[in-house]
């Protein structure tokens, strides 16, 4: 372990791991928010290591910039009381968690271990050789030719990609906008939220 | 990780002289990049000193006043006592504040504003810290990510004000962002490239954006936009309901004190210095002194590329519009929040995107290409 | 250079954390959030495949970038349908909330 880059990937993967464990077990929904901002900068940094800079970018703007605001405000709009491991006790929480945690195990040992040993195989092993991935003799010139190839090859052979994405995403605004906006009359609210209004003389609830 | 290109520029052989000796004849690559980081990062981070003096200054004559006076010649060294005091305060924090998230607010608005800096170039020959194939798709990237902190710093504050107010400022940052990033698409669509340099360059060859005339003065059109999206980016006057300073206290930086009120009150300077700087590279022609094009064979050529001339060229046009934004500021009127979000959303986001189709099906670099 | 194997392993944590996230968690945001999770491993895994052949073309890259657009749409309704719910029911358990089922099953 000589290389400079892989050291630098086993130190990102580690916080990448550890910010998806903490947004398992910390108390409130807003933290949960903001270990996943860390969780999605730390993918994007994932991404850069292996040479592709503009998936990097899109994944900042898009992720850390868009879906994280998101989250964010829908957060904050549907606070309450929050639970995060069933149990209460310490032995309920460990005999709830156990068979979850074997079932994770061998998920995680399935989806690790058939690709390692088919990439390690001596039929793959001669043409791994030309991974790019961590490399750090990358010129600029050659970082320029990428992402110009890239954008070449968006336009031309994946152009109807960019018109699905526009209209997807058109419909989900427009979609979203239309569900949240509601007037809800007392009537038709559960018993927790009517207790809430109890008080007040309010008819619609917008 | 991207060493520079094989052909040597002068100014990147003189560096590499001076290391050569320490390294046996190879410089790596990151050594350069590491003298790149250092130089225009101290240089960025000075001007965060004279800046906000700068500011005080002009604001203090258009008011009659004189700003400050006391600490140093013409009050220069003010800003650096108040950075002295700000840094020896007691670091406080408000009670049930969260502490991650405290901190996470302001450590992600500073690091991402000087992050930002690195794909801007100050001169043809080397002078950046960072050549990067996206350049400006990196530079808003790492703007997008400063709503969603804020809107953290001011959850955790745990105080309802601070809340609102990093809801509002969150809502306003959204949605200055996309006239934005519209009135920069048509630039980078006629340039053919993310990079800064390939931008400034292009308006060296055909004179300064927001001038050409072949685009039905769209230039101009979408520098408005571009320029006033900034201001209201970086939450300056008419703009700066979420601080709203005779209002509001800070909005959602209001529990901040300390090193942590320094940070942020040094993210705002650098907001502005990389708006500033943005606008300059899309529509003002970067460091290029000379307002319309000029081929290679001109006399003006050589001195349009003189590497000292053009960072002189650079930092009067940073301060140019550091000047501009405090003329905005003592003279301007603020706008409530729902006027602010009226404007973006039901006028500058139609204006630009009509600005962006008018530009696109007139300029003369794309016809070329459809033909 | 980093060996490819090292993406697939970290992107089958993610992905079984991810799954781990859904299955365990009993606030709707948070299962969204672990639904992230899951989309951003896939994106890991394939940029790694996309790379470990050499660059010559970007079919990993592109199919990235839809996968992110999809994400954001998702998570657009997803929200909007959390928000609706919780103005309807007052929260957002995910074990409280039941129109169709007899209450005697809810976990309280």
């Amino acid at each position: 372990m000589v290389d400079f880059i892989q050291i630098v990937f086993i130190l990102v993967s580690l916080f990448v791991l550890f910010a998806m464990y903490m947004t398992w077990t910390v108390p409130k929904t807003m933290q949960a928010a903001y270990w996943l901002i860390m969780f999605l900068v730390g993918i994007a940094v994932l991404f850069l290591l292996a040479n592709s800079e503009i998936i990097f970018a899109f994944q900042i703007s898009i992720y850390g910039g868009g879906i994280s605001v998101l989250l964010l405000f829908a957060a904050l709009l549907a606070q309450h009381d929050d639970y995060t491991f069933v149990g209460d006790s310490l032995s309920g929480k460990i005999i709830a968690i156990i068979p979850q945690l074997i079932a994770y195990a061998l998920v995680a040992f399935n989806l690790i271990l058939l690709p390692v040993l088919a990439l390690t195989s001596d039929e793959y092993a001669g043409n791994i050789t030309t991974s790019v991935l961590g490399d750090s003799g990358l010129t600029v010139d050659q970082a320029f030719k990428n992402t110009a190839d890239f954008s070449a090859q968006l336009w031309s052979t994946y152009a109807p990609i960019i018109p699905f994405l526009a209209m997807l995403l058109l419909t989900a605004l427009l979609g979203s906008v239309k569900l949240v906006i509601r007037e809800w009359e007392l009537e038709e609210l559960s018993d927790l939220m009517r207790d809430r209004y109890k008080g007040t003389d309010r008819e619609v609830i917008a | 990780m991207a060493e520079e290109s094989t052909d040597q520029l002068p100014l990147e052989s003189f560096v590499k002289s001076l290391f050569d000796p320490l390294f046996a004849g190879h410089t790596p690559g990151w050594v350069m990049v590491l003298v790149g980081t250092v130089v225009f990062g101290t240089y960025i981070l000075i001007n965060q000193l004279i800046a906000p003096w700068v500011e005080r200054k002009i604001m203090a004559r258009m008011q009659g006043r004189r700003g400050p006076v006391y600490v140093g010649k013409w009050g220069v060294l003010q800003i650096p006592a108040d950075l002295l005091k700000l840094a020896l305060k007691e670091d406080t924090r408000p009670a049930g504040a969260d502490k991650v998230g405290f901190f996470l607010a302001i450590f992600l608005t500073s690091v991402t504003s000087i992050l930002a800096f690195a794909p801007l170039p100050w001169g043809t020959e080397g002078m950046i810290p960072g050549n990067f194939s996206i350049g400006i798709l990196y530079i808003f990237a790492v703007f997008s990510i400063f709503p969603p902190a804020m809107m953290v710093g001011g959850w955790a504050s745990n105080s309802k004000y601070s809340l609102v107010g990093g809801f509002r400022s969150a809502g306003q940052l959204v949605a200055y962002e996309i006239p934005m990033f519209l009135s920069v698409i048509g630039i980078i669509a006629i340039t053919g490239s993310f990079s800064l340099i390939g931008i400034t360059e292009h308006q060296a060859v055909h004179g300064w954006n927001i001038l050409r005339t072949q685009h039905w003065l769209m230039g101009l059109v979408l520098g408005f936009i571009f320029f006033v999206s900034s201001v209201a980016e970086t939450e300056r006057v008419p703009f700066d309901i979420p601080e709203a300073e005779a209002e509001l206290v800070m909005g959602p930086r209001t529990e901040f004190s300390g090193w942590r009120y320094a940070l942020l009150m040094m993210v705002e300077y650098l907001h502005l210095t990389i708006n500033s700087m943005l606008f300059i590279y899309l529509f003002f022609g970067g460091y290029n002194p000379i307002p319309w094009g000029i081929s290679q064979g001109s006399a003006l050529y050589a001195f349009a590329n003189n590497p000292w001339v053009q960072f002189i060229t650079m930092s009067v046009k940073i301060y140019l519009f550091v000047a501009i934004a405090a003329w905005l500021r003592s003279a301007l009127a603020r706008l409530r929040i729902d006027q602010l979000l009226n404007l973006g959303w039901k006028y500058f986001l139609p204006v630009s995107l009509g600005a962006l189709i008018v530009m696109l099906s007139v300029a003369p670099e794309l016809r070329q290409q459809l033909v | 250079m980093i060996p490819p194997e090292w993406y697939l392993a970290l992107s089958g944590f993610l992905f079984a954390g991810g799954l781990f996230g859904v299955l365990t968690q009993k606030n709707a945001m948070r299962i969204l959030i672990s639904v992230e999770i899951m989309l951003n491993s896939a994106n890991l895994a394939f940029v790694a495949f996309n790379g470990m052949f050499g660059l010559t073309n970007f079919d990993g890259w592109i199919f990235s970038l839809m996968v992110i657009g999809v994400a954001a749409a998702e998570a657009a309704i997803g929200l909007a349908i959390f928000l609706s719910v919780y103005r309807n029911f007052g929260e957002i358990t995910v074990s409280n909330i039941f129109g169709l089922r007899e209450e005697k099953e809810a976990n309280l």
